[in-house]
């Protein structure tokens, strides 16, 4: 059995959210769109770099949200963190769906 | 006496307690505002509650490693600690709730969502009902979680994670009501729920190898790579949502995003899932991988490394395998 765990200041708001505020946990941090998903890999001696870029656009107007690409070739977004596609068009579908105050009114 | 986390459907004990604590920990206001998070907006107080929904964001943010894609591995998803990071999680929120309720003998309850997935997932089943948590809409509107005109303590979701993940205040700052879109179809979500099946084979699953560990998980430690955790949380067998991630893409709306601890079945939910993790556990000996791994780029999701949870208490996946001085369970499965 593991040592029991002392659960006090798990229980106290303020500890919490201090270290939260403190730290570079609370995810504010932005990275830059258009996005790039770079794939890595070795091929009869050869080395491979593969850099994918989704330039997003709705209704004329650029989107900041990414899409990246795993090594398997499946998308993801973090806008949609329990989801996985192999479309884009589906995967913007979804977010479009899941956002639709971001995206505004369609025609 | 051990604290014992029941089925919320039989114990109405554990549902009504449930339920005030939500609320108390929502009007607990803590001394930090979202100016100190460095959440956009005007600066508004940050509640207990809504520092847990900050802390799973952050993490879902925070790639593993850290020079890394958080889209791909991090902090509580898509590797190795999504198990343990989560289950610490819920000894948090459920620690605040003791105290609030000045109950140390409470234990979250679980939902166990299977039952309604053998039983055609039914979007009135008995958990969506007034007693329980309420139904679906954009808001909700019934239930303990509805957004109810005119009533000052209705429940009021706050924080919220953008397009892109990041954390932002709710209605501009002025918050809004809990949103859930029950049975979507893909690409927006999946129509049915994980079943008892889809349960017994995910604690069923056997590597192809003689490596006792990759019972777990196996290289590269990802979204894609093989074991019980990977199917548990829901990537595999590939082409469709399982099991964790299914739950999350059938209620739609709140879950969908990194803030989805804002809609407090969240908690519920993921308790199930702590629940199937420990039922494997008790099975294979608490195994756990990997135990060691070169870093990077697996530091982070090691057996002894760190937890990114918030707090000067340095927790690793270890001390999240056996917590059976802190909670049981009324049954396995």
């Amino acid at each position: 059995m593991t040592p029991d765990i002392d659960a006090a200041e798990l229980a106290t708001p303020d500890p919490l959210a201090r270290y939260l505020a403190e730290s570079d946990l609370s995810g504010r941090e932005h990275t830059q769109s258009p996005s790039q998903s770079v794939r890595t890999a070795q091929h009869e001696g050869h080395r491979i770099t593969l850099t994918t870029t989704y330039d997003l656009t709705v209704d004329g107007t650029s989107v900041p949200a990414r899409l990246h690409v795993g090594d398997g070739g499946t998308l993801y977004s973090p806008g949609l963190p329990y989801h996985q596609f192999t479309s884009a068009l589906d995967a913007v579908r979804a977010l479009m769906s899941a956002y639709p105050h971001h995206f505004g009114g369609g025609s | 006496m051990v604290p014992v986390r029941k089925n919320v459907l039989s114990d109405e004990s554990s549902l009504n307690e449930f339920l005030t604590g939500v609320f108390l920990l929502k009007k607990e206001l803590t001394r930090y505002t979202t100016k100190a998070f460095g959440i956009p907006g005007p600066s508004n107080p940050v509640s207990t509650y809504d520092v847990l929904v900050i802390a799973h964001i952050g993490a879902t943010n925070l790639a593993i490693p850290r020079n890394g894609d958080p889209s791909l591995r991090n902090a509580a998803h898509r590797g190795p600690v999504f198990l343990p990071w989560h289950r610490l999680m819920l000894i948090s929120l459920e620690g605040n709730m003791r105290r609030v309720l000045d109950n140390p003998e409470f234990a979250l309850p679980y939902w166990d969502w299977s039952v309604d997935g053998d039983n055609s997932s039914p979007i009135d089943a008995q958990i969506w009902t007034d007693a329980y948590m309420g139904g679906q809409g954009v808001p909700v509107t019934d239930g303990p979680f509805g957004y109810y005109e005119h009533d000052l303590d209705r429940f009021t979701v706050r924080i919220e994670s953008d397009v892109d993940g990041k954390p932002v205040q709710a209605g501009g700052g002025d918050g809004r009501g809990l949103e859930r879109k029950f049975a979507r179809k893909p690409p927006d979500g999946w129509a049915t729920l994980p079943d008892s099946a889809d349960v017994k084979a995910t604690l069923g699953y056997t590597p192809p190898g003689i490596n006792p560990e990759d019972r777990y998980d196996t290289l590269d430690f990802s979204a894609g790579s093989d074991g019980f955790r990977g199917r548990l949380e829901g990537w595999l067998p590939e082409g469709r949502p399982w099991m964790h991630n299914q739950v999350h893409q059938w209620i739609g709306g709140d879950m969908d995003p990194s803030s989805s601890p804002n809609d407090p079945v969240f908690y519920l939910h993921h308790c199930n899932v702590d629940r199937i993790w420990e039922s494997w556990m008790q099975q294979y000996s608490r195994l756990y991988a990997p135990t060691t791994a070169p870093d990077p780029p697996y530091g982070g999701e090691r057996i002894d490394d760190i937890l990114n949870f918030p707090g000067s208490q340095q927790f690793t996946p270890r001390y999240m395998l056996d917590v059976s001085r802190r909670y049981t369970y009324d049954h396995l499965p």
